[in-house]
């Protein structure tokens, strides 16, 4: 045997799928601003790294 | 202040997190099978260690306003037992921000490696750096040496930056090839076969017909999807097989990160009636010549890596580059019947060889490929995958019947209950 079985997932609630999305949202907001915060002393570096084309 | 450690996702890396997510994973797995039962613990220790020399996969990937991008990761990796289908889209996030998972359950370790990390080529090399280590902490006490051999010198260059040739004229799709039809699984479900394949048996009978054994293969893939999907819903476009090719074969590179490009093999079966499993091996030798060659696989290459330099598109916000690329990903889907990615010889270093049965390697399928098929081999065997989330097993039982027919010694392993034989 190889590989485990699998018992049948459930399906996400729709519910579930938009709290799920706006905790994602959230969660980039804060780390932004953390980064931000974080690296005050090399804005222009931040600058660099978030918009590099 | 502490300078930060990023870099740019290489021009193959930045389309994957465009488009991926849980239809289409872009992930790919390798799975090592040991001959004794793997001790968590130990396998964590190694996976840590091994990110200390491989500190180019130690990172997490950020979104920046026009791309994704990578920075250093200062969390631990999440070592767990294996609880779900291979190959499953890698949600970072909940990955502590980690491109690959490693997962085990009983004899055998597995990583799962987002295509943005690397390639096949990087990933084996991480992987049997992480099995060096392991194995060489579970062998402490036995009479077993010390590796001393530390990695090659790599590089996190873009090697398609600095190889494409901006004067090649790219190549165009032309015809959209044959999609599998059939009942679907549940959403998420994948299943896998492996046939553990006699090599020297394999080559004999390549060596016969006069091919390589990527091509007797193919053949053997596209005959499998002729008898048992295409001929029962009158197919009318050509089958076609994306093969992935490893560039550093044709360009010197010592990049640790992707520089692979494909070629895509067709074969239009729709000119008469009935097709003879040596008719399509004649096609498949025909289109593998014409093919892999550096200028056709060039070609491929560049037209790939103009998109990314292309100063309108690189200057788009990300969330809409987001949406561009999905529908262009539906868009190139169906350019192909299914995916052959092959890996060749998996060489490991000869004191680790008595404590290995084997190696698996495994690509997601997706909703336009609804079949992967993926090759690689240790030693003796050759494992050919196919991973599918179609119901029917057909295809599969056809592949194992034309190995039985050619007296190829072949051992099948799954992760289902289906029975793979003769008459299904």
């Amino acid at each position: 045997m190889l590989y485990p079985k699998i018992s049948k997932q459930n399906k996400r609630k729709l519910k579930d799928r938009i709290v799920n999305s706006v905790d994602n949202i959230i969660d980039v907001i804060i780390e932004n601003l953390e980064y931000l915060i974080n690296n005050k002393g090399s804005l222009l570096e931040v600058i660099l790294i978030r918009f590099h084309i | 202040m502490e300078k930060i450690y990023w870099r740019k996702l290489d021009s193959s890396a930045k389309v994957f997190p465009l488009w991926s997510g849980k239809k289409y994973s872009s992930v790919f797995r390798i799975s090592v099978v040991l001959k004794e039962k793997v001790n968590p613990e130990i396998l964590k220790t190694s996976v840590i260690n091994t990110l200390d020399t491989y500190s180019e996969f130690k990172v997490k990937m950020k979104a920046g306003f026009f791309w994704y991008y990578l920075e250093k990761n200062n969390k631990e990796p999440i070592i767990q037992i294996e609880n779900d289908y291979p190959c499953k889209y890698i949600d970072y996030k909940k990955n502590n921000g980690y491109l690959f998972k490693v997962t085990y359950y009983r004899n055998k370790i597995n990583i799962d490696i987002f295509h943005s990390l690397t390639d096949g080529r990087g990933g084996i090399e991480f992987f049997k750096e992480i099995i060096y280590r392991y194995l060489e902490s579970k062998n402490k006490n036995s009479n077993q040496t010390i590796r001393y051999t530390q990695k090659e010198e790599y590089s996190t260059e873009d090697s398609y930056i600095k190889n494409y040739n901006k004067k090649i004229k790219s190549k165009r799709f032309i015809q959209s090839a044959y999609i599998l039809k059939g009942r679907k699984l549940e959403k998420g479900e994948i299943s896998t076969t492996h046939y553990v394949i006699n090599l020297k048996e394999l080559k004999k009978n390549a060596e016969e017909n006069d091919v390589s054994l990527t091509t007797y293969l193919a053949a053997m893939t596209v005959y499998s999807i002729y008898q048992t999907n295409y001929k029962i819903h009158s197919g009318k476009n050509p089958i076609k097989i994306c093969i992935p090719v490893d560039l550093k074969n044709y360009i010197k590179s010592n990049t640790i990160l992707n520089f692979f490009s494909y070629m895509t093999i067709s074969v239009n079966l729709s000119q008469k009636k009935e097709y003879t499993f040596d008719e399509i091996l004649r096609l498949v030798e025909k289109e593998f010549k014409q093919k892999l060659v550096k200028e056709e696989i060039e070609k491929t290459m560049t037209g790939n890596v103009k998109l990314g330099r292309f100063l309108p598109f690189r200057i788009i916000p990300l969330p809409i580059k987001y949406g561009i690329m999905r529908i262009v990903n539906k868009i190139i889907k169906l350019y192909a019947t299914t995916t052959l990615s092959n890996i060749g010889k998996i060489e490991v270093e000869e004191k680790y060889k008595e404590d290995i049965e084997e190696f698996l390697l495994l690509v997601a399928p997706d909703e336009g490929e609804k079949i992967k098929c993926s090759i690689c081999s240790f030693e003796n065997n050759l494992v050919y995958t196919i991973t599918n989330i179609l119901e029917g097993k057909e295809i599969e039982s056809k592949f194992f019947e034309i190995l039985e027919e050619n007296d190829i010694e072949v051992k099948i392993e799954r992760n289902d209950d289906y029975v793979i034989s003769k008459n299904k």
